[in-house]
């Protein structure tokens, strides 16, 4: 594990180090870029509005939620608010990113907040937690790195797919990346006990078949029930 | 315009969920305590992610080569650093048993 010292010692630069650790995703996002884009390109929607949902929700399912409730012919308010749902976990991720943005400039507390993602908030959490010192100017530049770089992938790949989706392999084993790539980023955060009984706890939820979004309702509340325990409760 | 007006809706409102509790969270100093409670909550949101899209995943191809292909990728996580690594290593697994 990087700690916040290795950060500000190590010859790489934040800037460096944010981009090879995006690098490591990038196999992940531009397929799954791509098969979005392709998706996309099946509704009636405009290209160039399609594809713009990439730079400006870079969100994935929310994207497709969107475009297809649309597509349907749902109501605008309906349709936004289905994608918003399934985004407000990002609600959770920028509580939990609140303290590397604390001491950061009001620009980047603004801008750098569009790149809040499960793939950035998973690198923070893999890659730099477990230590509350981060120091605040490696920080940004680490998460601009890997955001920019994570998601400059995304648009490119999905405007690709929006363009050429018909000519992709439909046969391509996409469906596994997704949940590959989340586990890559949960079993590194896995720290203690009380960590396996939220992972145990969250998984329970997600497999009652319940809707989605509820599911991950469920799974926060959960989880920050069992993360506010006094360490040794859930042993 | 519907289609623009959605867009612009979502993703205004998308960028809000982002900003809301780092904006809110300016200037105060969380103890130990609620930062692990947080942490937690998201590790259980990504938990749940990842369950659920290796389900649909189960469901459209096949239930055992998504739990092996999973398992595979957890267990390659547990002594690797590299995500390119453990994604592979998850996808090829399961690709492999679903084609038997």
């Amino acid at each position: 594990m990087i700690t916040p010292t290795a950060i500000r010692s190590e010859p790489r630069s934040p800037t460096r180090r944010g981009l090879r650790d995006a690098a490591g995703l990038v196999p992940a996002v531009a397929p799954l870029g791509l098969a979005l884009g392709a998706a996309l390109a099946q509704s009636d929607a405009p290209p160039f509005v399609a594809w713009l949902t990439a730079p400006l929700m870079v969100a994935g399912a929310a994207q497709l939620v969107l475009i297809t409730e649309l597509d349907r012919g749902s109501a605008v308010l309906a349709a936004a608010a289905a994608a918003l749902v399934l985004n407000s976990r990002f609600v959770v991720y920028g509580a939990a990113l609140a303290h590397r943005f604390r001491q950061q400039p009001r620009w980047f507390e603004l801008l750098g907040a569009h790149y809040v993602v499960d793939q950035t908030y998973g690198l923070v959490a893999t890659r730099l937690d477990g230590d509350g010192d981060v120091d605040s100017v490696a920080f940004r530049r680490y998460f601009t790195a890997m955001g920019t770089l994570l998601a400059a992938v995304w648009t490119v790949t999905v405007g690709l797919g929006v363009v050429a989706g018909p000519l992709l392999p439909p046969s391509a084993p996409l469906e596994f990346v997704l949940p590959a790539t989340f586990v890559a980023m949960v079993v590194p955060q896995i720290a203690d006990r009380r960590h396996v009984a939220v992972v145990i706890a969250a998984a329970a939820i997600a497999l009652t078949g319940i809707a989605p979004t509820m599911a991950l309702v469920g799974a926060a509340a959960i989880g920050s029930s069992i993360g506010a325990l006094p360490r040794g409760d859930a042993s | 315009m519907n289609w623009l007006l959605g867009l612009t809706i979502a993703s205004s409102g998308t960028y809000a969920l982002r900003v809301v509790a780092i904006t809110m969270l300016r200037g105060r100093t969380l103890s130990v305590r609620v930062e692990s409670t947080v942490r937690a909550a998201a590790l259980g949101v990504m938990a749940a992610l990842a369950v659920s899209s290796a389900s649909n995943a189960g469901t459209t191809t096949s239930p055992w080569a998504a739990t092996i292909g999973i398992a595979m990728a957890a267990g390659i996580a547990r002594w690797t650093r590299s995500m390119t690594l453990v994604i592979a290593a998850g996808v090829g697994t399961a690709w492999a048993v679903s084609l038997h």
